[in-house]
């Protein structure tokens, strides 16, 4: 027979605990727990990130120049004027705006592309799905030296596959020729881009319920009404965050035309962080890189509040429904 | 019957030129590499002419090469070692403790994680100029951990989102406190997901140009990404030994994407949806 | 074993209240449970006596001690999950063990201990599995184990059977009604299953949206409901209620239907009603009784053991239940007899009981 019940040895009684160990289960169960787990974070963050952030602030306010002796700390607002008065400005963020739409228009269509043609097994398709992810794999600056290999004008193996194509038989300066050049960057990031896209919109494609098809095949459905009676707006919210996300990775693009153009010819291809870079460690005037630097912050702000209101808005609104 | 097999060879068809596309570049990075020094310009068809190791064997014994990765592995192991246990457990709190404050955090490491990194690179510069910390391994670490951070406390987040609370609730009747909780419970079965975010702080850290390119200007400091662009002269490019270094420092991410394919792309759009 | 008092607690998310002052009083080695529809605060309540969520005024005590500020593993309580939280890292006997090792006993009193809660909850041979490799039944009865083995003052329940199918649902239901009774701890538990509330408790406490709509024990609420909720909750198939008035000599539905009522009821004149009957307390009889109903049969459920017949007065549906075969056809008319012992009225604005006049008498 069990025993009616199993024989204590030590139950604890209610007894006041010591100061000190009051103090240890203030962090280690209390209200100071949520402090000690993230202020380690923190503390670094604002290290790395908000110490140099309040650093840029500072030095857009003043006129450092690693070139000139004559500059000084004092207090000037002359970075921000010469900001909104350089065309120059203007122009990088215009292009910005031309190199994000395309990168982001390219590769997600790229992968909407790769995406659709492994949705569903059959006989290899992880292998499939490897190549489809490999440029992700690739360092971004190996995958601009190749581009920058096969862009050459004279050597490159892209003239000799473009010239495949009827009509096409001289040689296309695809980094000097300012009617290209934009365009051969753009092609570089979407190719390192997409498996991002890729990756998104397979898990979207994926998760959209086998018996939706099923039932527009029932109904005598063609491909094309089905893509776009059930695919398109069942994707539409992951789309909507690739996009946004695909935004950011060109808008931060660096190694990519710093490498093949450095921002040239002539400034064609200068995005707004091209123009930082190049303010600060080529005119060496790290005022004005700063206050850039400034700017370009603002726009990924936009950009982060624009994925919040998408993202954390709907997890709300979900919360909220239950 | 006909249209099922018909639409099958469309599928193949589209499938096998979108993979071709897609592969080009690294066949070609692949064939340059091999080729000859110099005969890369006299490469006519879409194959290699002539197929040779040297190139490889070259970086190695030529030029620092083997400094560089070692360089990589060491500045990236740091920083996401470093990221994944500050990260860890801010990720852990932001998941499981609704505390003041909490958004705010969480959107504010969202902003860090997107804005460019030029926007810092400039003060950051300033500031290790004046601090000595140009021209140091642990500079561009720390440039790194500015990067791998953010990334470390939302994918974090995310797998701490995806274990049933339950489970800490039953640990702290059970007589853990909640470090204890975290410690016995919800940590070691995070472990498989911290894994992961090792990784792509690890492959994040390696790919990096920006800070490695600007924060050191010493050869035997560089990182790999910053090697392969010195072969890159002002008026002539080494083609085929700049492809091979590609090649050499490519490898080993593509490797771990391979057998890590499944976990890291799970793992993947964790961090990056939420 | 140890008695626990709750009282006047609530609980708010700032200004919405969802606990209203609840008061209940367990006594030491007492089986009770918390019923209610979802979201009526059973399992909030439940949480808030192991101490995973917060009291945001009034008092909870374990064993005479106040426990508003202890955390969880002061309390000297166990708990067995819904979906039984587990750790999945750790086999059968690491979970069991998991308490005592924090408590640091010796190896030997741990493994003792784990040996002796295995044996009462048949885990012997399951020792040195992982959760992933038991069934649901085995994962259950292992959460039970590491409730067991710490020998707690206080059991918790939180739904522990929701997951499981219908029959192993019925065999864990006894075997937790014999482990308290061969235990002899207190224990609360939480269902939303009027049938588990009224097979196990010592003591049931109905809530809805915050509020203890009626406690006490079993048979007491189902045979004296103290409203309309409490009668339609407990009890399957439901009470049947009809709304109408009282005059006369009884009541009448809105459709016409009459009902004769016990004497004692004669001083609510005028007075509308609901008029609810247990399915189990009308007898279909021949339509040519003059006391009956008549009605018409609408579906017939046989289960086996019992019959179920849905029939139709006017606009009225009434189920009754008859133990045993029942030769009625779908369209039969047939008369329908209440047994006079076994009828509730509820205020139809305030849906509480209306006790009748003299209820010794008619309980007599």
């Amino acid at each position: 027979m069990v025993p009616r019940s199993i024989p204590l040895d030590a139950r604890h009684e209610a007894r006041p605990k010591p100061a000190l160990v009051r103090f240890r289960e203030l962090f280690s169960d209390g209200m100071g727990f949520p402090a000690l787990m993230v202020a380690p974070a923190l503390l670094t963050l604002a290290v790395v990130i908000g110490f140099p952030i309040v650093k840029g602030l500072i030095l857009s306010f003043q006129m450092i120049k690693l070139t000139s002796p004559a500059t000084g700390g004092d207090f000037t607002l002359y970075n921000y004027v010469k900001m909104f008065s350089d065309k120059n400005v203007l122009a990088s963020v215009w292009r910005s705006c031309v190199y994000m739409s395309g990168s982001v228009l390219g590769a997600t269509f790229v992968g909407l592309i790769a995406a659709l043609l492994t949705r569903r097994a059959f006989m290899g398709r992880s292998l499939f799905r490897t190549f489809f992810i490999l440029p992700w794999a690739i360092p971004a600056v190996a995958t601009t030296l190749v581009w920058g290999v096969m862009y050459d004008a004279n050597f490159g193996v892209m003239n000799r596959i473009v010239q495949l194509l009827p009509g096409i038989n001289s040689n296309i300066e695809w980094l000097i020729d300012r009617d290209y050049v934009l365009g051969s960057l753009i092609a570089v990031q979407i190719w390192g881009d997409f498996p991002v896209a890729y990756l998104f919109l397979l898990a979207g494609l994926q998760a959209i319920p086998e018996e939706l098809y099923e039932a527009a095949n029932v109904d005598g459905a063609n491909g094309w009404q089905q893509f776009w009676h059930i695919t398109a707006p069942q994707l539409r919210y992951i789309v909507t965050v690739t996009i946004i996300l695909l935004g950011i990775l060109s808008f931060r693009s660096f190694a990519v035309i710093h490498i093949l153009t450095g921002g040239g010819p002539n400034r064609r291809t200068e995005t707004l962080v091209i123009q930082t870079y190049n303010a600060a460690f080529r005119s060496f005037d790290f005022s004005y890189g700063a206050a850039l630097g400034i700017l370009s912050l603002i726009f990924s702000v936009v950009i982060v509040a624009l994925y919040i209101r998408l993202t954390l808005g709907r997890e709300m609104r979900g919360a909220a429904a239950t | 019957m006909r249209n099922l097999t018909l639409s099958k060879a469309v599928h193949r068809l589209i499938l096998v030129a979108t993979t071709i596309c897609i592969l080009f570049p690294i066949y070609w990075m692949l064939v340059l590499a091999f080729t000859k020094l110099g005969m890369s310009r006299s490469v006519e068809g879409f194959y290699p002419a002539s197929l040779t190791f040297n190139n490889f064997t070259q970086l190695f014994t030529e030029r620092p090469m083997l400094r560089w990765l070692l360089n990589s592995a060491l500045v990236a192991s740091i920083s996401s070692a470093l990221s994944l246990l500050i990260g860890t457990s801010a990720g852990y709190a932001l998941s499981r403790l609704h505390f003041r404050g909490a958004g705010l955090i969480m959107i504010l490491i969202l902003v860090t994680q997107m804005m460019p990194p030029t926007a810092i690179v400039v003060p950051i510069y300033d500031l290790f100029r004046q601090l000595g910390m140009l021209n140091t391994i642990q500079g561009v670490t720390l440039g790194h951990i500015s990067l791998v951070i953010p990334l470390a406390v939302w994918m974090t987040k995310g797998y701490f989102d995806s274990i049933p609370l339950d489970l800490e609730n039953a640990a702290r009747i059970d007589g853990c406190t909640r470090l204890a909780a975290f410690w016995h419970v919800a940590l070691p079965l995070a472990s498989p997901g911290l894994i992961v975010v090792f990784i792509y702080g690890f492959v994040t850290s390696w790919h990096e140009f920006l800070f490695a390119r600007t924060l050191v200007s010493q050869q035997e400091l560089w990182t790999g990404a910053v090697g392969l662009g010195s072969f890159r002269g002002e008026f002539f490019t080494l083609f085929e030994p700049q492809m091979a270094a590609s090649v050499v420092f490519s490898v080993p991410v593509v490797l771990v994407f391979m057998f890590l394919q499944r976990r890291l792309i799970s793992g993947g759009l964790a961090g990056g949806v939420r | 074993m140890a008695e626990v008092n709750i009282s006047n607690v609530r609980k708010a998310y700032g200004s919405l209240e969802i606990m209203h002052g609840i008061d209940i009083d367990v006594a030491a080695g007492e089986f009770v449970v918390l019923v209610g529809p979802s979201g009526c605060g059973k399992s909030t309540l439940l949480r808030m006596i192991a101490g995973l969520e917060d009291i945001s005024s009034g008092t909870i005590s374990i064993a005479g001690r106040v426990v508003n500020d202890l955390q969880p593993r002061d309390r000297d309580i166990a708990m067995v999950f819904q979906n039984y939280a587990l750790y999945p890292h750790m086999t059968v006997a690491e979970n069991m063990s998991f308490s005592l090792r924090l408590q640091r006993l010796g190896q030997e009193q741990i493994r003792e201990r784990v040996a002796r809660a295995a044996d009462i909850l048949d885990l012997s041979q399951l020792l040195e599995r992982y959760p992933r490799q038991l069934s649901g039944g085995q994962r259950q009865r292992v959460a039970m184990g590491r409730a067991i083995v710490r020998n707690p003052q206080v059991f918790l329940f939180d739904e522990p059977l929701s997951n499981l199918d219908a029959e192993l649902r019925v065999s864990m239901r006894a075997q937790i009604k014999e482990l308290h009774q061969r235990l002899g701890t207190t224990m609360i538990y939480v269902t939303h299953d009027q049938i588990e509330a009224m097979t196990m408790a010592d003591k049931i406490v109905v809530m809805r949206g915050g509020r203890i709509e009626q406690m006490g024990c079993p048979l007491d609420l189902y045979d004296n409901p103290a409203n309309r909720f409490v009668a339609g909750f407990l009890g399957s198939p439901a009470m049947n209620f009809l709304a109408g008035s009282v005059d006369g000599d009884g009541f009448t539905s809105k459709s016409g239907v009459k009902v004769a009522l016990p004497a004692n009821y004669g001083a609510m004149q005028g007075r509308q009603v609901l008029l609810g009957v247990r399915p189990e307390h009308i007898e279909i009889v021949s339509k040519d009784r003059p006391d009956a109903i008549v009605a018409n049969v609408a579906l017939i459920e046989p289960t086996g053991l019992d019959t179920l017949v849905v029939a139709r007065a006017g606009q009225e549906e009434v189920t009754v239940s008859y133990r045993g075969r029942m030769d009625v056809r779908v369209g039969e008319t047939v008369g329908l007899l209440r047994d006079p012992g076994h009828l509730h009225l509820f205020d139809q604005s305030t849906l509480a009981r209306i006790q009748p006049a003299d209820q010794q008498k008619s309980m007599a």
